[in-house]
């Protein structure tokens, strides 16, 4: 018996360790596996990994008066003052310069070159505040990656929660609306299941805004459900508002978070001691409403000799319009003063720019709504707080907005010291973004319209593949991941007994569902530019080839990426001369055209044709 | 008859603990089998990899080395240094034997971790001086400590796999099942190669090695850890050592 017992005694030890054993392997596949399966760490280092010596460092809350930045593999390894930086890695020299980490807009709407154009102002990261949900899931693996990116981060809302023909629905996408009859609970639910990191709600019925029109609007149950059922699914809940009552009504609703503050007056008393005593925070958007006020803020922003050589010709437009005809400057002293009083009783003010509204421009912006917030009263330092550790945190990014060990390392230099002069933010030195340097190209200027000469001759290759204005290029599928080639060249002897021609040969090849080859002109400058064409009527050419089919391409419009117009030609063994209308181009806007192509298409096979006396007429 | 021993005749422990370890360590010396392989590999390994082939151009190939080929040593000094013997004795009858001596009966489970612990000790000091001397490694004096520490206690939780193959094993198979324990695990764990230059699939599945977690511990001090939290690679170390020697010791007590 006693050893009956003492088997029994002795059974539960080992099964208890086997199942101890078992568990906590399991555990550690599951929390350290899916890491290190993207963890470059163990590799021995060469690339990626850097020191930043002798700067002062903003690490997103305190400052280092000198200090060292160790990054290796996309993370930040160690900070302080004093880091042993191993031997034979790339060491910065920061003398003068200040390391802030990656700068958060709080608030932008970001769509097309948004995220190259952030990165290029040091804007590392974004919250997006509506946009359509199609494309969460391709954000989240964007900002999951450690690889070298070209693009800020962006963590988003999703759709934001607006009513049926609310603010919100003019955009030209379709949004899913509430109204009377909608479950608020399942609306919510289908938000987070299509990704969305936090809940945006919109309460905007224009009536700040005395025109005359008002929109149909969330009313107050239905903004307290969709708070509750946000907190529910553990998504916090933001909310536009313009007016104070819409303010005071999202407020009593439990709201976390306003990204515009109020503006159609100065907030009272009992409204800032409540948005401190629950910890809500505010995302003023000043840059936006300077826009609405009319002020001169966005041209004013664009004319900064840090900025303005790395502003697109659209940013620069977008920074040079405004919002109202009827210049309002109580509005923008309101929020200022708002923002004032909200700060000084304590409310978490994060830095936003609403980006691209008419008067900003994303990255840029965000500077400008750095200097509001200090002329608001806030110190520099509590600025740059409120553009990086401050929205991280509010938003539950681990891991940025912060320089300290195990971080992304998303940095800023910048030259000078912004904890005294809060506009050294815009003389950006260098962007890292998740530990590799970003290249900061400057932007082509736009070509002023008309700028394309009088002459309607493009090239004749008498000499050379030389153009009256523009020039030649080989175009081909692999640009889309295909595989055919081509190969251009002046040949001797063209049309009409002329002395040259421009040979174009290639070979179409699979790898790409529609693939292409052959030779492009770019009328202006620089490829893909835009330039001003309307004033042509016609595209007039020579060609001689292999009898295959071939297609010109008309690439137009504001985007250098959207679809070509086409028109079909046949290239026989003799010289024949090519007259196509350039309203033969469905849908293309002549006053932007970014460039002509000649392409061979399908079926697969060797090409060759040539080309002469090519004029827009 | 209830007391063979004399109670006057007092004995410190320490003592105890000391002769044996003396003679286990005698013992050991006169095997080839165990201390050629302990010893002497590590260091072969990082001469031939850390130093001839990785480490030219760059330092960090040295620098990373020379925290896996630490973690190496102590695993097999380890694994080796309990299973095999454990095996031969168990076989032998010499636990019978012991449990008449008067000897305290932890002494042989003291004395062997002392041992592994010494063997681990002297494989990092190996190394360590032919990284400086050759591989042009350079770490604080107080990573160094650091090091040698994470390695001579990290030879623990290898003690107690080692402990649990020798409480099941055959005098015969002991040595094949650890070597077929040892290298794959130490492969990979990376400690040969980094599980960077491998399939992805291997650095999903090295967390189930201790020996990966000793390695990322390790690397921590040399300035290259991963992104998995301290705690899991302590926790998977901990559980490892106290399950393995739960179920090894348990099997003695009833085998023997």
């Amino acid at each position: 018996m006693t050893q009956e017992n003492g088997y029994r005694q002795r059974r539960w030890p080992a099964v208890a360790a086997v199942v101890a054993l078992v568990a906590v392997l399991g555990v550690a596949v599951a929390v350290a596996g899916r890491q290190q399966a993207t963890d470059s760490t163990a590799k021995p280092a060469t690339d990626g990994t850097f020191a930043i010596r002798n700067a002062r460092i903003f690490d997103g809350v305190e400052v280092i008066e000198r200090g060292t930045v160790l990054v290796r593999d996309g993370l930040i390894e160690a900070v302080a003052a004093d880091v042993a930086v191993p031997d034979g890695i790339t060491v910065v020299d920061a003398d003068g310069k200040t390391l802030l980490p990656g700068l958060i807009d709080a608030h932008v709407h970001a769509w097309g070159d948004a995220q190259q154009d952030m990165l290029r102002f040091g804007v590392t990261a974004g919250l997006d505040m509506h946009g359509m949900a199609e494309r969460l899931s391709a954000l989240r693996a964007q900002r999951e990656s450690t690889a070298p990116s070209a693009q800020a981060d962006l963590w988003a809302a999703g759709y934001a929660v607006t009513a049926a023909g609310g603010h919100g629905t003019q955009y030209g996408f379709p949004v899913p609306t509430v109204d009377a009859d909608t479950d608020i609970p399942a609306f919510i639910a289908a938000r987070v299941a299509e990704g969305d990191d936090f809940i945006k709600l919109i309460v905007e019925d224009l009536s700040g805004y005395a025109n005359g029109r008002t929109l149909p609007t969330l009313d107050a149950a239905q903004v307290r459900a969709v708070v509750d059922a946000a907190h529910a699914h553990d998504r916090i809940a933001v909310a536009h508002v313009s007016t104070q009552a819409s303010a005071r009504e999202v407020l009593d609703a439990g709201i976390d978070g306003f990204v515009h503050v109020a503006d159609d007056a100065v907030v009272d008393d009992a409204f800032v001691a409540d948005v401190a005593r629950r910890d809500v925070f505010v995302v003023p958007t000043l840059v936006v409403i300077a826009s609405v006020a009319g002020s001169d803020a966005g041209r004013t922003l664009a004319q900064d000799s840090a900025l303005s050589p790395w502003l697109t010709p659209e940013q620069r437009d977008s920074l040079g319009a405004r919002m109202s005809t009827a210049p309002k400057p109580q509005r923008l002293a309101d929020a200022i003063d708002s923002v004032r009083r909200l700060h000084a009783a304590g409310a978490t003010i994060l830095a936003g720019s609403d980006a691209p509204n008419a008067g900003t421009a994303q990255g840029a912006s965000l500077h400008g709504e750095l200097a509001l917030l200090v002329q608001a009263g806030l110190t520099p330092r509590q600025a740059l707080v409120a553009a990086t550790s401050a929205p991280a945190a509010r938003f539950g990014i681990v891991d940025r907005g912060r320089i300290a060990p195990g971080l992304r390392a998303d940095l800023v230099l910048v030259d000078g010291n912004p904890l005294d002069d809060i506009t050294a933010t815009r003389r950006i030195h260098t962007v890292w973004k998740n530990g590799a340097r970003v290249e900061r190209t400057k932007p082509a200027a736009a070509l002023a319209a008309g700028a394309v000469p009088g002459d309607t001759r493009i090239s004749d290759f008498e000499t050379g593949l030389d153009a009256g204005f523009g020039s030649w290029a080989p175009t081909t599928d692999q640009m889309a991941g295909g595989a055919s080639t081509v190969a251009h060249a002046r040949i001797e002897g063209g049309a009409n007994g002329s002395a040259g021609a421009l040979s174009v040969a290639g070979e179409i090849k699979t790898g790409f569902a529609f693939p292409w080859s052959g030779v492009i002109f770019f009328p202006a400058a620089q490829a893909m530019q835009p330039a001003d064409l309307s004033s042509r009527g016609e595209l007039v050419f020579r060609v001689r080839g292999d009898g295959r089919r071939y297609n010109a391409l008309l690439f137009s419009g504001a985007s250098p990426t959207s679809m070509p117009a086409m028109q079909a030609f046949e290239a026989g063994s003799e010289w024949a001369e090519v007259r196509l209308p350039l309203s033969g181009f469905a849908g293309a806007d002549l006053s932007q055209v970014r460039g002509i192509a000649w392409t061979a298409g399908q079926p697969e096979g060797t090409f060759a044709f040539a080309l002469d006396d090519v004029e827009l007429r | 008859m209830d007391r063979t021993i004399d109670p006057g005749a007092h004995v410190s422990l320490w003592r105890c603990y000391l002769l044996d370890t003396r003679c286990e360590l005698l013992r050991l010396l006169r095997e080839p089998m165990y201390i050629i392989p302990t010893l002497l590999f590590p260091a072969l390994f990082y001469v031939m990899f850390g130093l001839l082939l990785g480490g030219r151009g760059s330092s960090e190939a040295a620098r990373y080395l020379l925290a896996t080929y630490g973690v190496f040593g102590a695993m097999g000094a380890g694994l080796f240094g309990f299973a095999v013997t454990l095996s031969i004795d168990r076989e032998r009858g010499f636990f019978a034997l012991r449990r008449a001596l008067p000897a305290p009966p932890s002494a042989w489970l003291v004395s062997r971790l002392l041992i592994a612990m010494l063997f681990a000790l002297a494989i990092v000091l190996e190394l360590a001086t032919l990284a400086t001397v050759f591989g042009g490694v350079s770490l604080a004096s107080g990573q160094w400590a650091l090091l040698w520490t994470i390695t001579v206690l990290g030879a623990l939780p290898f003690c107690a796999i080692g402990l649990l193959l020798g409480s099941i094993a055959s005098a015969n198979a002991a040595p094949a099942w650890v070597n077929l324990l040892f290298l794959p695990m130490a492969f990979l764990s990376g400690l040969w190669l980094p599980l960077s230059m491998l399939p992805g699939i291997f650095a999903k599945l090295a967390p189930l090695w201790p020996a990966w977690h000793l390695a990322q511990i390790a690397l921590g001090v040399t300035g290259q850890a991963g992104a998995t939290p301290l705690w899991l690679h302590l926790l998977v170390l901990c559980v490892v050592t106290v399950a393995c020697c739960v179920l090894a010791l348990r099997r003695l007590a009833r085998a023997v």
